[in-house]
This record gives C-alpha cells, structure tokens and sequence, in this order.
C-alpha cells in the first residue's frame, strides 16, 4: 500500500474541497438567481468537464500553466516556481475538474431555497449577505454538503488530469490512483490491490454518507400548491 | 402630504402587462387601505412597489412625504432601509426556525432582553403563547398568520403591507379571522395596506377602497362610497351587484330620472353625469318579492316578473327572476317559505328609486 500516494490525494481532495466551496457559492449563487440571458452559457463552461475527456483539459491547463502559458508566467513571477508538475498545479486542475461536482449540487440546492424567504427577510431589515447566511445557507445545507462530499469524493478518484498536469512524481504528485497504475505496470498486485481497496471502500463510505444525509431531505419550506 | 401615501408608477412585465397605477391615500394610524380587484389587476405589484420588491420603471412613491422611490430622481430605497411589514400571501415563515426566532428574526440590532420582551409581548398580543418553540410546519394555518404578523409587527413597521391575508386558510377560519383582524389592525395603530380579490375581506377590513382592474386603478375612495356608487362598470361588477342593465335616461325632474329598461320605465336618483346612455345597477338585498295583488308601498319601482331560478346560499335564497329582463333578489328562507316561491311563480318585485344605481355607460 502507497501509504504517500493515499494521504497526498486526502490532502489535495481536501484543498479542492475548499477551494470549491469559496469560490463555487458564489458562482452558484449567481447561477441560482441571476437572470442574465446569456447565463446558460457559463452553465455549459461549468460543465465541461463532464463530458471533457481529461486528456483535453489536462493538455489545455499545461499549456495557461506552463511559464509560457498566462497563468503560469504571472504565477511565477510572483512566487518563483512553476505550477506544472508541483502541488500547486495539481490543485487548480483539480478545482477545475471538480468544478461541475461542486457547482451543480450547490445551484441546485441554493435555487430550492424559496424566494420569498429571502424576500421576507429583506423587509425585516435584514442586509442580503446576512439573508444568505442566516435563511439561505442553513436551509440549502445538506445540498451543499453533497456537493462538497461529492467533490472530495471525485477529486480522490481524479487520474488522467492529475497525470496530465501532475506527473508523476513521488510525495509531491503521485496520488493514490497513480499509484495504483503505476504498480500495475510494475505487476506489483499486491501493492495495487491494498491501495485500490483503500479508495473503494473510502470512496463507497463517503457515496453511503452522501444518499444518506440526502434521504433526510428539509420537508418543511412552505409547499407550493 | 403629511400623513399620506401616494402611488404614481409604471411597471412593465416582459411579455405581461403593464400596470400603471395613480392614487393617493390617507396614511394615519390604524387607517386601512384595501387594493381591490381580480387577479391580474395589479394589486400585488403596487403591494411589492411598496415594500421595495419590485422597482417601478417610472413613477414615484412618497410616504408622509419621504420619497421611497422616485425614478425622475433616481431615488430608490431598498425594503431594508422602508421599515414596511410584510405579510405574505403564504405567510413566508423560515422554516428552519422556531416561532419566536421567527418573530425575533428582524430584531438582531436590539439588545437580546429587549428581543424577548418585544417578542414575548407580541405572542401574547395575538394569542401565541405556548408556542414558541414550535416551528412553522407544526403549526396550523391561523396560527402560521399569527406567528407571520407578530414576526412583520416586530420591527415597529411605519406601514403594514398584507398580501390576501385570509386567503390561505379554510373557510370557516376565514370568517372568524375577518373581524378579528379588522379589530386587531384599528388596535396597532398602524397604517395598512391590504390586498385581496374577495369582496367581503374588502367591506370587512378597508376604511378606503382602490378598485382595481386589468393593471389600472378604477376608482380610489372610502369603502363605502366605491361599493355603493362605483364610477363604472368595472367596479360594479367587481362589488359584486348582482343586476347590471343597459338603460337610458329618459328625463330628468326634480332630483329623479326616469331610466328606461327593456319594457319597463324605472325611477332612480338623478345621476351626476350627463349623458343618457347608463347601466343600471341593483342589488340583489335592494329587491323586495311580494305577492302580484299586495297593496302599493312606497317604493317607486315596481315590477311584475316570474321566478326562473331559486339557490340557497346558507341563511338567504338567490331567486332569479325574468321581469322582461333578468332580475336577481336575495330573501331569507322563511321568506321563501311564505311565498310559495318556487319555479314560474308570478310575483311582483319592487326596489326603492335610492337603491338603483346609474353608471355612466360608454
């Protein structure tokens, strides 16, 4: 078992996990509610990396993060190393890979929370942003809870992005399903089968926790009739 | 100006209609101003340009005199900064919240002694008490409004906004509510805007009436004055008179007109208006039923007619009758009863010259 492998793909499903949930309210938010005509258009860039293979996002990313590429010149002109091929880089493919997993659940579970809630809420006297915390988040947060198990879930499973824009370099990008492949190819069985089952059962129980938690869905917003 | 609202504003739906409404109305303590009309007349969108919900494409909105809105100024203030309650048609509680969080949801600027107070006064004042803890969907409908209005009162609102306050619950609430409510809205001292399509909500609870209709406001006065002498057919109709012809003025003499009706010359009240192009409106408890022999009264119209149909509507009997033109009264049951009224009966309806209302007829 690549003891290494399983914790470096922990830490970055963790950090991905993060990092999607900063960034990914408030593109959720914006998606649940805005009424922008050309929204769908975002709608599908966020998609994309469904149906992408990772090949092509890998490939894509290598490219803007590579010192020659715009986010990997400014990246490291400001702290002197490249992203390519370190933690750093793995973790923005990664956010961006995962982004679908995140955004999707979130939208949904932001758009069930009735707008007349809010409403009420701004005439009590109540700012937007404290309307959002205090009926918003608590009512849309077993959603937002899949969508960031989800994303930890997914960002563990992650290969051909990771491969792409990681390599393969041990303790820094060499993840767990990497790791597997790699032993694989090395015809080390028994190595591959001990990680391989870590991430099955790790990745089951998460899923198991997920439908869970969603089975026991808020039946208590004002019903529409 | 002081102690006044006035509405002037525009607001257009994409692909909708446009609704365009002009009024002003006293704003005094515990003064009641009911919107009125069908739906889609536009009385929610004055209801949520008030509140600060929907912004107006033009137009303004002054309360006692401090502009809310005001597009030529490009004044707009947002509902957190009015201070208006609002009621929802569907009360809007937060479900993940117990009652009293609820009421003390708009209080998070007051000290937490001062939340519990106000709170605590505000259950006791709508017959709350003992359910504080609950949380909304485990409390039934009247109580869901109560825990609503406590939750609008809270914040002191210098205006309370209703939304079809009763239409939510079941019928017999309904009218045990009505009354209650009025008593509690003169009580709070509060100025009120209500809105509602329902008739009898309107009579019970408004000291003014906007008639409104198709996006436009018909008629603006006190309750009594819009029911009882509405400035056109719309409102007729929406008041619920049960009779309305095409008729004529034929002449006009000392304070009376004679108004021609199908085959029968009827004397009302001389109409303000010129004109004699008029629909005649009657209601349906103006309309007295006798036998065809009884002696003369003092009503000026009468007329001989036949029973077409009888409906009972609780306590009362709807009889439609074709006095050579259709004709509907309203009598109690043992009335009925007396008559002999059934189908084809011949009777003779007679109504005062007071209780015939003209509009004028375009």
């Amino acid at each position: 078992m690549d003891r290494a492998a399983i914790l470096l793909s922990l830490r970055l499903a963790a950090w991905t996990t993060l990092l999607l949930l900063m960034l990914g309210l408030p593109l959720s938010w914006w998606l649940a509610t805005s009424r922008w005509r050309w929204k769908f258009l975002v709608e599908a860039v966020v998609s994309l990396p469904l149906v992408l293979p990772p090949t092509v996002l890998g490939f894509y990313l290598l490219l803007a993060l590579g010192p020659r590429g715009p986010l990997g010149g400014a990246f490291e002109s400001l702290f002197g190393s490249t992203l390519p091929f370190s933690f750093g880089g793995l973790l923005v493919a990664s956010v961006l890979y995962s982004l679908p997993f995140s955004v999707q659940p979130f939208t949904a579970a932001l758009a069930g929370v009735d707008r007349r809630l809010l409403e009420a809420s701004w005439c009590l006297g109540v700012s937007r942003f404290q309307t959002f915390l205090r009926v918003v988040l608590p009512l849309s947060a077993t959603g937002i809870l899949s969508g960031m198990v989800l994303t930890f879930a997914h960002t563990l499973g992650e290969f051909g992005v990771v491969l792409m824009v990681g390599g393969n370099l041990e303790g820094r990008t060499r993840t767990a399903s990497i790791s597997i492949y790699d032993a694989v190819q090395a015809l080390d069985y028994a190595s591959a089968g001990r990680t391989a089952l870590v991430l099955l059962v790790f990745s089951f129980l998460v899923l198991a926790l997920t439908y869970g938690l969603q089975r026991r869905v808020w039946a208590s917003w004002p019903t529409r009739s | 100006m002081a102690d006044t609202l006035v509405v002037d504003l525009e607001k257009r739906f994409h692909g909708g209609p446009t609704v365009r409404a002009t009024l002003e109305l006293p704003a005094t303590p515990g003064r009641v101003a009911v919107l009125f009309g069908p739906s889609g007349a536009g009385k929610t969108t004055v209801l949520r340009c008030l509140a600060g919900l929907d912004q107006p494409e033009h137009g303004r909105v002054l309360f006692h005199g401090e502009p809310w809105c005001d597009t030529s100024a490009r004044i707009f203030l947002p509902p957190q900064r009015r201070r208006v309650g609002l009621l929802f048609q569907d009360y809007a509680l937060f479900p993940h919240l117990t009652a009293e969080q609820n009421v003390q949801y708009g209080l998070g600027a007051l000290p937490a002694d001062e939340r519990r107070e106000r709170s605590r006064s505000l259950f006791a004042l709508l017959h709350l008490e003992g359910l504080e803890g609950r949380r909304p969907r485990e409390l039934s409908g009247g109580q869901q409004q109560r825990v609503a209005l406590a939750r609008a009162l809270a914040i002191r609102p210098r205006l309370l906004l209703l939304d079809e306050p009763l239409s939510a619950l079941d019928a017999p609430s309904r009218e045990h509510l009505r009354g209650e409510l009025r008593r509690l809205l003169r009580e709070l001292g509060v100025p009120t805007v209500v809105v509602t399509h329902d008739r009898l909500e309107a009579l019970a609870l408004g000291d003014d009436l906007v008639a409104m209709e198709g996006g436009r406001v018909c008629q603006v006065g006190p309750v009594a004055d819009v029911f009882n002498h509405p400035a056109e057919l719309a409102v007729a109709r929406m008041t619920g008179i049960e009779t309305v012809l095409p008729g004529t003025v034929l002449k006009r003499e000392a304070g009376l007109a004679t108004v021609e009706v199908g085959p029968h010359h009827l004397v009302a009240l001389e109409p303000a208006h010129e004109g004699s192009a008029v629909f005649v409106c009657l209601r349906a408890e103006d309309v007295t039923l006798g036998l065809p022999e009884a002696a003369p009264t003092s009503a000026r119209n009468r007329l001989p007619c036949k029973v077409v149909s009888l409906a009972h509507e609780g306590a009362l009997v709807r009889v439609g009758l074709d006095a050579g033109f259709p004709l509907v009264a309203r009598v109690t049951r043992f009335s009925t009863e007396e008559l002999g009224l059934a189908e084809g009966r011949a009777l003779t309806a007679t109504f005062k010259a007071p209780a015939v209302r003209l509009v004028p007829r375009p």
